[in-house]
């Protein structure tokens, strides 16, 4: 019967396995029902050395400022004991970290707690030299103590059996086996230890790792993150002040405007998680909850398409010397059509008279029809321009240009905001000086206005108004307003390049370009040159080249993407920043 | 009470004799009085050389500081102009008083900010602030007369003592009040109707396009009873009537008085007659300024440590003393809001009157600060890698003992001049600072730099390190 030994065998491996695998998560140790914000990093050292070792993270020790915040009298302490720690448990620091948390760490606390107690657990892989640690850790206190005139030392106390000691007013910690627990509070330190215990006499213990808490956050987030959050929503919205917010309708038109489509998920889902991932040189920070598309309150038809198929939002432009882009779905034809279904009777009410003060105003059009011909598309744009075209005279600082843009559902859209424009300008012009003028850019009409170049205007000496020309156009079913004529061209060369945009699944996409925030701040380089001499004390020949070596460091830092994006059943927004050359 | 000296003997110039010698000590107080401190370097060299020849050098600039750079500090002037940031204005000045080439220019620049005491929360305009300092940096040393002139029409006193608004028919007395009672005559030595009369000359003068201008469609040109005398008067009239007053030679002469010799007590009118005869000759302020320093009064005890250390003085002879090469508005140690913090913040004196000064620079907060700002300092490192401020000045001396580096530190920042008891504290401190039980993980270069960072810390908060 060897088989049957053999099986046997394979039998008790698998359940020490098993075993073994549940006495190393850390969220055994805390207890389900008082757990709802946990903060997890599966494997500490993996996270610090993905940071320490990130292209961006070695570049950034180059820098002055850096390299004298790290060499300053109070870190270099840290460094110290980190060295002796090392010296005296015999290991460099990431093969300590493995011994003292190389299985996780984790972090649990409870809304409403007052002064926000936390347990904290680190899972090692050596017990000896978690106690080793903690041993020197004590000694340290003991002799910090000794130095001040504290005649107590540190206190121990046994609890359930297990030896509790208190560093200080605000730092408790026991050891368990491999596991390390940590807090600032004796309750909160207690109730791990009793979990400790409930998981060794209990058949199913209600802990953390027993329930689906980390199931639930692997399937919505995937991948292997470096670190994640879990956080349960249930009490959030029992909050007396979360009612008003996740109510539906609701009463507030500039949160419904704002935030519907993120409140709505928030209110159906029970979690939020978030994980932060390196994937190559790029970073990303993800948060997701458990709800989608589906089941939808009838407000997120502002922010969201009924129809999947129309898509979320226009890809983000790319121009010379961009800033920041930010392109969002936004159906405000919906927010008027359908106000009865969306808002409470008396804000639905409310808008409607709006509508009719409005109205009047508007020439050869309504509100209504304005709204019914407007798009869903739009993005904003600001770039740092090389140079200002239209005027004679030049700013003495060069301001970003921006733009906005939309798409049209018809083109009277741009018939009527033209009128709108024009009249505004009119009653605007006499005010302002302002003079108005009608242009060809690369074969698409526009029309604005400027200010003229011999006028006076004692409250702007440094001329920043030659900075800006209100341009107004259309091309390819989208109307744009831009600060100026050169970003104007831009976008009417980026929107033919285009050709018809395939919106994305994303309702929003933000792109940040940091080689276009450098530009920008490099326009006024005096402020971060004058800021290195007074703060290094150097002269202005080093100074000029330290804030080249920034600026280069700016340069390389690439872009940052964010974007919210609906499936059936989950809502993601992913931050994921993209490493430039 | 002021005491009364022989006004001959007070006066006439110092020189070192067996009763009264050249000192380590006498060195320490003029470079406080007359600049801001003085390092280890500078204190051997003043103490090889003699009393009127070290404070000739010291008139004439001396070499300035390594860490100065004419290019760097006359950008940092000119961008805290163009960006209009005081603070960096203020980072800009206290560059100069730490590593200028002629400290006794910046101190009497000082005095004269107090003096004229204009504020930028008021001005609101950096360029001019500027613009005065240069006024009075010019004049620092210069002819009084003059520079009461040019003060009088500077765009940055014009807006902060409301001369622009001063137009015919509606007179702003303001600048005519001050001008009399606060920068040339005191109270007592003019009329409410003298002021009255006088504020009609300083009607439409103007700001045009960033300078003075008069607008004589603004002017009152109709007579003006001042002092007694009447005439169709001008501003400059008024600020030359003035000068022309004894009460003005008297009013400037005792305000240097407290300024070099002593706040503890004022000047006897017999002491003070000479030197206001001299003065009233010319307006000479060199002059004036070397006869107090030179004489055998400010090198007597009636001079010595009789001023408590404005914040300026405190912090600049801290980092002069530890040879710093820091910035100004560094982000972990930002001197210029330390002195803010401190209470004098350049640029910015509370009220025209300036700042009080004297024992109102210390309280219970501002004496904790001033400690623990010394103790940053000390431990402050040199640059990355490099050991901490203190220790590197004992190394670079080639101090080694505690005890001997104790005598170091008392010598550098108090020319040894310490009360036995608080030297004997000091040194059974650093006799026994060995058996002193330091953290497990310092190496014992930590140990040592951390000895070297209390001792100066120590000599640094002792009582007569508060004073000037």
């Amino acid at each position: 019967m060897q088989w049957t030994r053999l099986i046997g065998l394979f039998v008790i491996l698998l359940g020490v396995g098993s075993l073994r695998a549940a006495d190393t998560n850390p969220l055994r140790f805390f207890p389900a029902k008082d757990t709802e914000i946990v903060a997890v990093v599966p494997h500490p050292r993996a996270l610090i050395e993905s940071i320490r070792n990130h292209p961006r993270g070695q570049d950034a020790l180059t820098l002055p400022q850096v390299r004298e915040f790290l060499d300053s009298a109070d870190l270099r302490r840290v460094f110290q004991i980190l060295a002796y720690y090392e010296r005296d448990l015999g290991a460099k620091w990431p093969e300590l970290l493995d011994q003292i948390s190389g299985d996780g760490l984790a972090i649990g606390t409870k809304f409403g707690s007052q002064n926000a107690l936390f347990l904290a657990v680190m899972q090692g892989r050596d017990a000896k030299q978690t106690k080793k640690l903690i041993d020197l850790v004590v000694k340290l206190v003991e002799e910090e103590l000794a130095r001040n005139g504290v005649k107590e030392g540190v206190l121990r106390r046994k609890y359930q059996g297990i030896e509790a000691i208190e560093l200080s007013k605000d730092l408790k910690i026991a050891q368990i086996d491999e596991a390390l627990l940590l807090s600032n509070n004796d309750n909160a330190l207690k109730a791990g230890i009793d979990q400790h215990i409930s998981n060794k006499k209990d058949a199913k213990p209600a802990n953390v790792a027993n329930t689906s808490v980390q199931g639930d956050v692997k399937k919505l987030l995937g991948g292997q993150p470096l670190a994640w959050l879990w956080l349960n929503l249930k009490p959030v919205k029992e909050l007396p002040q979360a009612k008003d917010v996740f109510a539906s309708p609701r009463n507030d038109v500039v949160q419904t405007v704002l935030f519907a489509g993120w409140l709505d998920v928030a209110r159906r889902a029970d979690f939020i998680a978030a994980g932060f991932y390196r994937e190559q040189d790029d970073l990303k920070f993800t948060i997701r909850m458990p709800a989608g598309r589906l089941n939808t309150a009838p407000d997120v038809e502002l922010h969201l398409p009924a129809d999947p198929k129309v898509g979320g939002s226009l890809p983000p432009f790319d121009l010379p010397g961009m800033i920041a882009c930010h392109s969002f779905y936004l159906d405000l034809d919906t927010f008027y059509s359908k106000k009865e279904k969306i808002f409470p009777a008396q804000v639905a009410n409310d808008i409607a008279n709006g509508e009719k003060q409005l109205s009047r105003v508007l020439i050869n059009t309504s509100l209504p029809k304005l709204l019914a011909a407007s798009g869903v598309h739009h993005r904003i744009v600001a770039v740092q321009p090389e140079t200002v075209p239209g005027y004679k005279k030049v700013p003495q600082t060069r301001l970003p240009a921006f733009a906005f843009v939309t798409t049209m559902r018809d083109e009277s859209f741009a018939k009527s905001m033209n009128s709108i424009v024009k009249a505004a300008a009119l009653a605007a012009g006499n005010q302002a000086s302002l003079r108005s003028w009608e242009d060809t850019l690369d074969d698409v009409p526009v029309f604005g206005y400027s200010f003229p170049d011999e006028g006076k205007f004692p409250d702007d000496p440094q001329n920043l108004r030659f900075n800006y020309q209100p341009t107004f156009g259309h091309v390819n079913g989208q109307y744009f307003f831009a600060s100026n004529k050169g970003i104007a061209t831009s976008i009417i060369k980026a929107i033919k390049a285009e050709g018809k945009p395939k919106a994305a699944n994303a309702n929003l996409q933000t792109a940040i370009v940091a080689k276009g925030f450098s530009d920008f701040t490099n326009v006024s380089p005096e402020l971060p040159l004058v800021g290195m001499i007074l703060s290094q004390g150097v002269p202005l020949d080093v100074a000029k080249m330290q804030t080249a070596e920034f600026y280069q460091f700016l340069d390389k830092l690439g872009k940052i993407n964010v974007k919210t994006e609906y499936t059936d059943t989950e809502f993601h927004l992913d931050i994921i920043w993209k490493l430039g050359k | 009470m002021a005491t009364n000296f022989d006004p001959q003997w007070a006066w006439d110039r110092y020189t070192p004799n067996e009763k009264n010698p050249w000192t380590m000590a006498k060195v320490g107080h003029v470079y406080r009085r007359l600049a801001f401190g003085a390092n280890f370097g500078e204190l051997q060299a003043g103490l090889k050389s003699d009393p009127q020849k070290l404070i000739s050098n010291l008139f004439n600039g001396q070499q300035s500081s390594p860490a100065y750079d004419s290019a760097t500090e006359k950008y940092l002037a000119s961008n805290a102009q163009k960006l209009n940031q005081p603070q960096q204005a203020a980072g800009w000045w206290f560059y100069r008083m730490l590593h200028g080439p002629l400290p006794v220019a910046e101190k009497l620049t000082l005095f004269w900010h107090n003096h004229f005491a204009t504020s930028n929360a008021k001005v609101q305009n950096v360029a001019f602030m500027v613009r005065q300092y240069e006024t009075m940096h010019r004049h620092a040393l210069g002819r009084f007369d003059v520079l009461l002139q040019e003060m009088s029409k500077d765009p940055a006193m014009m807006i902060w003592l409301d001369t622009i608004q001063s137009k015919k028919g509606m007179p702003n007395e303001n600048y005519a009040r001050e001008l009399m009672e606060l920068f040339s005559l005191g109270i007592g030595n003019y009329t409410e109707n003298d002021i009255r009369e006088a504020a009609k000359a300083f009607t439409g003068w103007e700001i045009k396009n960033g300078q003075f201008f008069a607008n004589a469609s603004q002017f009152d040109s109709g007579k003006k009873k001042v002092f007694g005398k009447e005439g169709n008067y001008s501003g400059a009239d008024i600020v030359e009537l003035c000068t022309k007053q004894p009460a003005c030679a008297k009013f400037i002469v005792k305000k240097f008085y407290r300024f070099l010799i002593s706040e503890a007590e004022d000047i006897s009118p017999e002491m003070a007659a000479p030197l206001e005869k001299q003065f009233a000759d010319g307006f000479d302020l060199r002059k004036l300024v070397e006869k107090m320093v030179r004489s055998n009064l400010f090198f007597s005890e009636h001079a010595y440590r009789t001023r408590i250390k404005a914040p300026v003085d405190y912090v600049a002879g801290m980092v002069r003393g530890l040879e710093s090469r820091m910035g100004t508005i560094n982000g972990s140690l930002n001197l210029t809001s330390a002195l803010e913090t401190l209470g004098q913040y350049p640029f910015h004196p509370p009220s025209v009157k300036g700042w009080d000064g004297g024992r109102t620079w210390l309280n219970g907060q501002t004496l904790l600060f001033r400690q623990n700002l010394a103790l940053d300092l000390a431990r402050r490192p040199v640059g990355p890698n490099q050991p901490a401020l203190a220790r590197h000045l004992v190394e670079t001396h080639k101090i080694k003992s505690p005890v001997e580096q104790v005598n170091f530190f008392a010598d550098l920042f108090l020319q040894g001049d310490i009360p036995d008891d608080s030297r004997a504290t000091l040194t059974d401190y650093a006799n026994k600072v060995h058996k002193q039980t330091y953290p497990s993980y310092w190496t014992e270069r930590d140990v040592a730099e951390q000895q070297t960072v209390s001792l100066c810390h120590l000599v640094m908060t002792l009582p007569e390190y508060q004073l000037d």
